[in-house]
């Protein structure tokens, strides 16, 4: 990665348009000799479909945006996780020689249209016919999960309620991100039920936002930066849409698949990182990322988290931009925000929430409630 | 050789609304048709019969075979009309061959659409040649408009009743448990009001006696206490009473709770919520086309799964090809078991539900989802009805029952969903 940037997530005035150039324009600023866009000859678009408004060939929005038009775009859509794929694609051209120089841009608006439309976008990313149409929502799918996690291990909801205090503390320090305002535990476990057991500080936010990032193959990038972050290793895994048909309701099959993939690719795994982006979108998923990345044995993520090991400043750091719980979940962007986050805080350049001696990192991105996920890891790079 | 009833099952929806007893908001008559007849104990052979008297069914005459797994029979409608449900029993009874009839009668709501309706109930009846309960004699009348029925209206339909009646006492049909030697059928929405305003030689041939073992007023549809046992029958009439005779030659299994002097348990309180309107029932959610909801009734509606003969794997819902090994060529349909283990379950609260399901939490408020497990390898996202949200445990074991789903291109889609008890699930 060569540069990196991002808007403000949150309920934006901004459309589609205005995040992808805000966010491009930042990428390409980032880059510290600068660089022509005539030079990117690939980009790929992160995103689930920004509510209807251009739902086919919306490829075509990123070049014009990114004023890249002519270079091949590819528009990745696996729901939440879609950045996160169109990171490893961006990779994955510039790993086999086809590339160069590549654009990876994630975007999200979903909050520009009425309430009912927007349950619509939040559920289509599930099983329609199994578990939407028996009246099951996302925040209704991680409640299943959360309800046999608790079962299974005896996670106590403080637990969950922790990850979002302590998501909440870290966005403080985030510019970017949608909330800035410190919970505690007893405003997570009295605020209204949204599917019970989990309630409404256990859900991320609807929000609006773009990230986008630059990538280049190592020589160039040198010519490019003096401080390059690198790809170690992609990694990415699939399981069952449905809940009902997977092995397991306490793990996903395709974090685990997805995190050994990068391990193998990287030739080093999770246990090495500095810190960790995982894919938080309601408090019960950053637990179940922690056991399926093996940072913690099954059941004892929580353990792990209310020992504030996860916390800035702990053992291992988790999600120190406030995650999607606090920094905001534009859904096909949040891929790219954490390869964003990652890029900062591996060149020390984090501000508040920097990670002291950061240097390496892992990316976690799931789609839906775990059909689809990616992990990347990342490096300093260099002899 | 006539068939003759074996075995009759009730079905009554324990939900209220101002005040009375009423169908649940995902219950309809199509609903109420497949509850009543999934109580009648498993039949010996196959039914070759099905006969209904009440509304149209959804789509056409077939979902409530496919709904029951039936196969092919000959399917009959009988309009509600004075004297329906015994001209039914006369064909189910005297259908040629050896097989099976199966009598249902649904009163509730149309699955076209249609307000709330008051007194829900359904009865369905199974006929099989042999001994039984045999219809013998039927005879009614119609009140005259705006007039409180006479004396004669049933008086002269007794006497019809009464010819059969000869050697034995009479009971009403919904108050017999045991078998009496011949049964006497009355049924009327206004009989009770009769008995007050024409006194009581109106009804005395119905007085307890020689001929009557019991006489009981049924049920009036507008008294809020109405427990619709005898109202799933009597709506049939509305403006009627119909008698009609009948003799038993051996026991018949009653299912269900015929007693409408004890009181249901009440599910709660329906709130008023606009019917959805469902020829504007498009999708602002999810879409499912009209042919991939049909493809899937076997495992919506019946819980059909994909049986694999190479390596015993259980696959739900059907996928063409065994997920276990990826043979497509040695799957055996089967039911899952009735019963399930809870896995996991959530409230969903208003608000938080999609968009289709509206509707339903503006009538009951928050709902729960569980995952239920009826087989290693097959497990079910149901939500789940005729329970308080926040009643059902992980452990607990339910039942499931088909119910309204979701409206969509102008209809309702049915889906099964889990309900309170059942028997054990085996292990």
């Amino acid at each position: 990665m060569v540069g990196a940037g991002h808007t403000r997530f949150g309920v934006l005035p901004e459309g589609p348009r205005e995040l992808l150039r805000a966010a491009c324009d930042a990428a390409f600023a980032s880059v510290d000799r600068g660089l022509e866009r005539s030079r990117v000859d690939e980009a790929y678009l992160g995103s689930l479909g920004f509510s209807g408004w251009q739902l086919g060939n919306a490829s075509a929005i990123l070049a014009e945006e990114a004023r890249v038009v002519g270079a091949p775009v590819t528009h990745v859509e696996n729901a939440c996780a879609s950045a996160g794929f169109a990171l490893r694609s961006g990779a994955r051209a510039i790993e086999s020689g086809a590339a160069d120089l590549v654009l990876v841009a994630g975007l999200e608006k979903m909050t520009d249209v009425g309430s009912a439309r927007r349950r619509y976008w939040l559920g289509v990313s599930g099983d329609t016919e199994w578990e939407r149409l028996a009246g099951l929502t996302f925040a209704g799918v991680y409640a299943l999960i959360a309800a046999r996690h608790m079962a299974e291990h005896g996670t106590p909801a403080e637990a969950l309620a922790e990850v979002a205090v302590k998501n909440h503390d870290h966005a403080r320090s985030n510019p970017n991100a949608q909330f800035h305002k410190a919970i505690t535990r007893a405003d997570v476990l009295a605020a209204p039920r949204v599917a019970a057991p989990l309630g409404l500080l256990d859900c991320c936010p609807v929000s609006d936002g773009a990230a986008a990032v630059l990538l280049a193959g190592e020589e160039i990038a040198r010519t490019l930066t003096d401080t390059p972050v690198r790809i170690a290793g992609t990694g990415a895994g699939s399981d069952y849409l449905a809940l009902q048909e997977r092995s397991s309701l306490t793990s996903l099959a395709a974090t685990r698949r997805a995190a050994s993939e990068a391990s193998r690719r990287a030739g080093w795994g999770p246990d090495r990182v500095s810190f960790a982006e995982v894919h938080d979108c309601f408090t019960i998923a950053e637990l179940v990322a922690l056991e399926d990345l093996g940072l913690a044995p099954p059941g004892q993520a929580a353990e792990l988290t209310l020992s504030g090991a996860t916390r800035l400043g702990g053992r291992l750091p988790v999600n120190p931009d406030g995650g999607l719980k606090a920094k905001g979940h534009p859904i096909g962007a949040t891929g790219a925000s954490q390869a964003y986050e990652i890029f900062q805080q591996l060149r020390g350049s984090a501000g508040r929430r920097q990670v002291a001696g950061a240097e390496r990192a892992l990316a976690h991105n799931v789609g839906g409630s775990g059909a689809s996920a990616t992990v990347t890891l990342f490096d300093v790079g260099g002899p | 050789m006539t068939r003759a009833i074996v075995a009759a099952a009730l079905y009554r929806p324990s939900w209220e609304f101002e005040g009375r007893p009423a169908e649940g908001p995902d219950e309809d008559a199509l609903t109420l048709a497949v509850a009543a007849t999934e109580l009648l104990p498993h039949r010996s052979g196959p039914v070759d019969r099905l006969d209904w008297v009440g509304p149209s069914l959804p789509g056409s005459d077939w979902a409530l075979a496919e709904a029951l797994d039936l196969g092919h029979l000959t399917l009959r409608r009988h309009v509600g009309e004075p004297g329906s449900l015994f001209q039914a029993l006369d064909a189910a009874a005297n259908a040629p061959g050896p097989g099976a009839s199966i009598l249902v009668v649904p009163e509730g709501s149309a699955p076209t659409g249609g307000t709330r309706t008051y007194g829900a109930a359904a009865a369905a009846f199974l006929l099989e040649e042999g001994h039984g309960l045999r219809p013998r004699a039927h005879g009614g009348r119609r009140h005259p408009r705006g007039d409180l029925p006479d004396a004669s209206a049933w008086t002269d339909a007794l006497e019809k009743g009464s010819g059969i009646a000869e050697g034995g006492p009479v009971r009403l049909l919904v108050r017999a448990r045991t078998p009496p030697p011949a049964l006497l059928v009355a049924i009327g929405k206004r009989w009770p009001h009769a008995a007050v305003e024409t006194g009581p030689d109106a009804i005395g041939p119905l007085a307890p006696g020689p001929m009557i073992a019991e006489a009981r007023s049924l049920h009036d549809l507008a008294a809020p206490a109405a427990a619709p046992a005898s109202v799933a029958l009597a709506r049939i009439a509305p403006d009627a009473t119909v008698f009609a005779g009948f003799e038993s030659t051996a026991p018949v299994k009653w299912t269900g709770r015929w007693d409408e002097t004890a009181p249901l348990p009440r599910r709660g309180a329906l709130a008023p919520a606009e019917e959805p309107d469902l020829r504007r029932a498009l999708s602002e959610g999810a879409y499912v086309p009209r042919p991939r909801y049909l493809e899937n009734l076997g495992a919506r509606w019946r819980l059909a799964a994909d049986r694999c003969g190479a390596c015993g794997n259980l696959t739900f819902p059907p996928r063409a090809s065994c997920r276990a090994c990826g043979r497509s060529d040695a799957l055996t349909r089967e039911r899952l078991p009735e019963a399930g283990l809870v896995e996991a379950v959530t409230t969903v609260a208003p608000g938080a539900q999609p968009t289709e399901f509206d509707a339903l939490v503006a009538s009951v408020g928050a709902y729960d989802v569980a995952l239920v497990a009826f087989a290693p390898g097959a497990r079910l996202t149901l939500q789940v009805a005729d329970l308080p949200a926040g009643r059902l445990r992980i452990g607990d074991t339910v039942r499931t029952g088909l119910r309204r789903l979701y409206p969509m291109d102008g209809e309702w889609r049915y889906g099964r969903k889990a309900l309170p008890g059942g028997p054990a699930p085996t292990p």
